[in-house]
């Protein structure tokens, strides 16, 4: 489930990279925000991965 | 400025660390703890940040802004989206030891030509980006020190690149041969490019501008400058080049190779799925402050060498080394990783299929000079296009032209494992397709540039890419499928999308091989090999499968095929393999048992989905019915081979499944050899209450069998079901023998009942002798007839009780009794018999000890034990009765030198009507009354040989009493 959504997400990105690169380029944005969505990103497929290897190990 | 030999030097010391990392690592100095840790894996992927992420990147942000971030998010999305192309990439060819993009496309999509043709093709799509590479460090060492020109440079670069290359990545043949020392190494470069780029961007934060807030006013300030200075890149472009980062990440050959080819975990790609982002997001944070602080201190060099202008324009030496590392870092990492990978790739797919060496030659040795001379010979043709492109094209421009490239595989790839009507034809047209777009629209104009230089020539430009990138892909894509659609895949082709799709149950699984015997298949294969390789891979793949030389069973030899297969394809690629082992190690037509392939899917459990994992999982669950039921089931097949062995069947016969599976019944030891093989050419279906020996047991067994025949075979296999019914058996003797005995019990009770009226009348005229007479020696021998008297009443009533299965009235007669006494009168008694004075009977037990119970009844069981013991000893031998304790019994042994018991009587002795006696002497029912005795006052009893010398040893165990309310127990004095 989880991994469908990061699937989703990463495609949503594809979709909007054009609108992403306006953003970076507005006014009231600090010029290290773009990173941020990103940087959550990793942090869900880190949980992700964090989940599966505790899952793995309690079946063993 | 620097001299020559000090940038030669640093150069060389920071190799020096390289070879030093890989050549550590391989003497086993770096713990594998660290060589195989997914963190060193995560970094090696790093390789992927060449120079075009160093340099490229920094001059595209410089004209496009922050479209630069697609390089770096086009990288991330293909790990984060790896379920869709890495995960079942790396599944299948780390599975099937696919160790390149080629073998991969060769295996799912068979056809002699395919992996040549891939080849080819990656080969000359990917050398514009090894000729950046070069292109990069020659300009940047330039900058540096202007004694030597940039080609000079170039070629002192790319020799000592060759020499590690060959050294690390070409010392062992095959790819199943991991390289841990050039995973280690690689994973340094990426630190070391990293960490590089994190100081330059520090320091110029913090020492260009002087803060992060400094900075940001700067930008704040400047932010119309910036805007006027770059361009704005299109929706549509913005998109093709995502999606060409994408596929270039995932099917770059450096990117396979230290993902699939150097890796054999693949939990590895676990850890890149947010390792590699996480590193690709770090390196992209260092690009903007680069860039905007090199504009600050209006840098003259071009945009793409602003890391080692940073360092020229502020006269830090310290910045400009490290700039210099980091450039040269990214560099040899990606030049030595894609040759490495292109070499094995050109080697196994184009050299081999066109020369085939003669069987005379070591084969191994052949292999791995090939590979390093291709690997020389790839370096030089990336100098080449090195010395072609001249200054006119940007790093990125070249980078993309590569990308694109790359990007026409992804239709190929996709269908590998998300379309099954996929096939060979549909590649070759998208293929033809797509490099034809990308030929004209990219390639064309910049050899035309190159060779020409034709000032009419169009330049590469973010229209041309966008436009090459999404034509190239949309030829290839829409040829793809619809020859894809319009062909019919080959059975082979079909196999292998079962094999890559992994959720069929079809699989390349085709039966029984014509070779019967390991030494045959090695036979065959040193018609291809020659002897001592095809010694050397049949014993390799004998010892991975854990089979033994002598293996014959038909779906471990069809299973040690697959495996010299896999081997085979790491070291001469898939299609060489392939063919090699189809040629010379065949399978027989429509040999395919189902048993075999259920044996061949236990191995890819894991890989099925959907509808077939399901039925997968009712299969498993039907099997282990069948393996966990109670009855003892075989099957065996219409060639007298055992398929199925269950686990009841194992406890029956004591024989393990894996031992038996597979071989023919005639191979079962005995009895069980025997008792198959004439139930299987018996007539009858059934056989009741056959009696066998296992070992030391004795068996009673009910066998059963049914054919089971199928609408394909008239004659199908043999079940047969084995009941062991030995304990039901035996509970049914044990049923008889006690009718037996409770109509005999009845018969004594009634005998016991008229014995007991005539006993009471002797008993009552000894009374009356007793009242009448005054003499003593008849007062004497009239109480010696009453206590006889007693004693028969006694034993009457023990016998009724007994046959009746009463437990007596214990409660009311329990009176502490002392053993010693209780023993002595026994003994009182029996002196009244001759044989006293023929057997002395020594009482040796201690006094004062005392059990609860009926005193009566104890020195019965007494007078009857040592009655038996004196019947069983010969003359003037003595029978000793002794005592011990322990913290709540008394145990009592008597212990005669007589002729013993049988061992194999001495559990019966005490069962009712067993007697060692000749007829007539004895009734078979003295132990057993006393056994019933022993029971009823809570102990035990049992018969043990005396010693080796014979004689017969009778311990009675009975609790002892604690007479004194807090008075102490005896126990045994040590």
């Amino acid at each position: 489930m989880f991994e469908r959504i990061i699937v989703f997400i990463v495609l949503g990105i594809f979709v909007f990279t054009p609108a992403v690169s306006s953003w970076w380029e507005a006014d009231f944005f600090s010029w290290y925000d773009v990173y941020l969505p990103w940087l959550l990103l990793i942090l869900a497929a880190l949980w992700l991965h964090w989940r599966t290897e505790h899952n793995n190990k309690l079946e063993q | 400025m620097f001299s020559l030999t000090q940038l030669f030097g640093i150069g060389l010391a920071y190799l020096m660390i390289l070879f030093g990392s890989a050549y550590a690592t391989e003497r086993g100095i770096i713990p594998r703890s660290i060589s195989r840790h997914p963190a060193t894996r995560v970094f090696s992927l790093g390789v992927f940040a060449g120079a075009i992420a160093l340099h490229g990147v920094i001059g595209f942000a410089a004209k496009y802004g922050s479209s630069y971030l697609l390089y770096f998010i086009g990288a991330g999305a293909a790990f984060f989206l790896a379920p869709v192309l890495l995960a079942p990439l790396s599944r299948i060819a780390l599975s099937h030891k696919l160790g390149s993009l080629a073998d991969v496309f060769a295996y799912r999509y068979p056809a002699p030509w395919v992996g040549g043709v891939i080849s080819i093709l990656m080969l000359l799509g990917v050398l514009p980006l090894l000729a950046l590479q070069i292109h990069a460090v020659s300009v940047t060492t330039h900058l540096l020190n202007q004694e030597l020109s940039e080609d000079v440079l170039a070629i002192l670069f790319c020799l000592t690149i060759s020499v590690f290359a060959i050294l690390f990545g070409a010392r062992h043949l095959s790819t199943r041969d991991k390289h841990e020392g050039l995973v280690v190494a690689i994973a340094l470069e990426s630190i070391i490019k990293l960490t590089a780029l994190m100081f330059i961007a520090w320091f110029c934060i913090y020492h260009v501008f002087g803060s992060a807030g400094a900075m940001e006013t700067w930008l704040l300030e400047n932010k119309e400058l910036l805007k006027n200075t770059e361009q704005r890149l299109g929706d549509g472009a913005s998109r093709s080049l995502l999606l060409t980062f994408f596929a270039a990440t995932v099917a770059m050959p450096h990117v396979y190779h230290m993902l699939i080819t150097e890796n054999d975990d693949e939990r590895a790609l676990a850890g890149a799925r947010w390792g590699f982002p996480l590193y690709m997001l770090l390196f992209s944070l260092c690009i903007p402050p680069i860039l905007w602080a090199a504009i600050n201190l209006n840098a003259e060099t071009a945009a793409e060498f602003y890391p080692i202008a940073i360092g020229l324009n502020t006269g830090n030496e310290a910045v400009t080394i490290v700039a210099f590392v980091a450039c040269l870092s990214a560099a040899s990492g990606v030049l030595i990783v894609t040759t490495l990978a292109l070499a094995s790739m050109t080697l196994n797919h184009v050299l081999l299929p066109l020369y085939r060496p003669s069987r005379s030659v070591d084969i191994y040795s052949l292999l791995l000079n090939s590979r390093r001379i291709l690997i020389a010979l790839i370096i030089l043709a990336s100098f080449g296009i090195y010395e072609l492109l001249g200054e006119d094209q940007s790093l990125m421009s070249l980078g993309i032209v590569a990308f694109v490239a790359v990007l026409q595989f992804l239709p190929g790839l996709l269908g590998v494992f998300h379309w099954r009507r996929a096939n060979r034809t549909g590649l070759a047209a998208g293929l033809i397709a797509g490099y034809l777009v990308w030929f004209s629209l990219l390639f064309l104009p910049l050899a035309d540039n190159l060779l020409f230089g034709s000032p009419f020539a169009p330049e590469i430009s973010e229209r041309s890419w966008h436009v090459a990138a999404t034509l190239s892909l949309a030829a290839n894509s829409m040829m793809f499928c619809i020859f894809s659609v319009l062909t019919q895949p080959t059975t082979e082709e079909k196999l292998a999308a079962a094999q890559c799709m992994s959720d069929s149950l079809a699989s390349s699984f085709r039966g029984e091989l014509y070779a019967s015997s390991v030494t045959e298949m090695e036979n065959n294969l040193a018609m291809a090999l020659g002897r001592t390789a095809s010694s050397r891979e049949v014993a390799l793949a004998l010892s991975e499968l854990s089979y033994p030389q002598d293996e014959n069973r038909p779906h471990a030899l069809s299973k040690l095929r697959n495996q010299m297969e896999t081997n085979l394809s790491s070291m001469l690629g898939q299609t060489i393999a392939h063919r090699i082992v189809d040629r010379v190690l065949p399978f027989k037509a429509n040999s395919g048992s189902v048993h075999a392939l259920e044996n061949y899917l236990e191995d890819y459990q894991t890989q099925l989905t959907g509808l077939a994992a399901e039925l997968d999982d009712l299969r498993r669950y039907h099997r282990q019915v069948l393996q966990d039921l109670p009855t003892a089931v075989c099957s065996i097949d219409t060639e007298y081979t055992i398929r199925t062995w269950n686990l009841a069947m194992q406890n029956v016969t004591g024989i393990e499944a894996e031992t038996v599976v597979g071989f023919p019944v005639t191979d079962l030891k005995e009895p069980w050899k025997d008792l198959l093989n004439t139930f299987i050419y018996d007539s009858s279906r059934h056989k009741t209450k056959i009696e066998i020996v296992s070992g030391e047991k004795k068996l009673v067994l009910n066998l059963h069998k049914a054919s089971v025949a199928n609408y394909t075979r008239e004659r199908g296999d043999l079940v047969i079901v084995i009941e062991d019914i030995s304990e039901s058996q035996l509970i049914e003797e044990q049923l008889i023998h006690n009718e037996r005995l409770a109509s005999i019990g009845q018969l004594v009770a009634g005998i016991a009942h008229e014995i007991g009226n005539p006993v009471t009348g002797i008993a009552c005229l000894a009374q009356n002798m007793q009242l009448d007479s005054q003499d003593p020696e008849l007062l004497e021998l009239s109480g010696q007839i009453l206590e006889q008297t007693e004693r028969i009443s006694t034993i009457l009533q023990t016998l009724v009780n007994f046959a009746y299965g009463s437990k007596g009235d214990m409660k009311r007669r329990s009176v502490p009794v002392e053993l010693y006494r209780c023993i002595n009168e026994a003994i009182n008694l029996l002196s009244l018999s001759q044989r006293e004075t023929e057997v002395p009977l020594i009482n040796q037990c201690e006094k004062d000890v005392y059990t609860l119970g009926d005193p009566q009844r104890l020195s019965q069981v007494f007078v009857n034990l040592l009655s038996n013991s004196q019947d069983a000893s010969k003359q003037h031998d003595d029978v000793r009765i002794t005592s011990r304790f322990d913290e709540k019994s008394v145990i009592i042994e008597i212990v005669d030198r007589g002729h013993g018991i049988p061992s194999d009587k001495l559990n019966k002795v005490f069962e009712p009507f067993f007697t060692t006696k000749d007829p007539g002497k004895g009734t078979g029912l003295g132990l057993a009354i006393v056994s019933t005795i022993v029971e009823e006052h809570h102990g035990s009893i049992r018969a043990v040989p005396a010693d080796e010398s014979g004689g017969t040893r009778i311990i009675i165990m009975l609790p002892q009493y604690d007479h004194g309310q807090g008075a102490p127990m005896k126990v045994q004095q040590s």
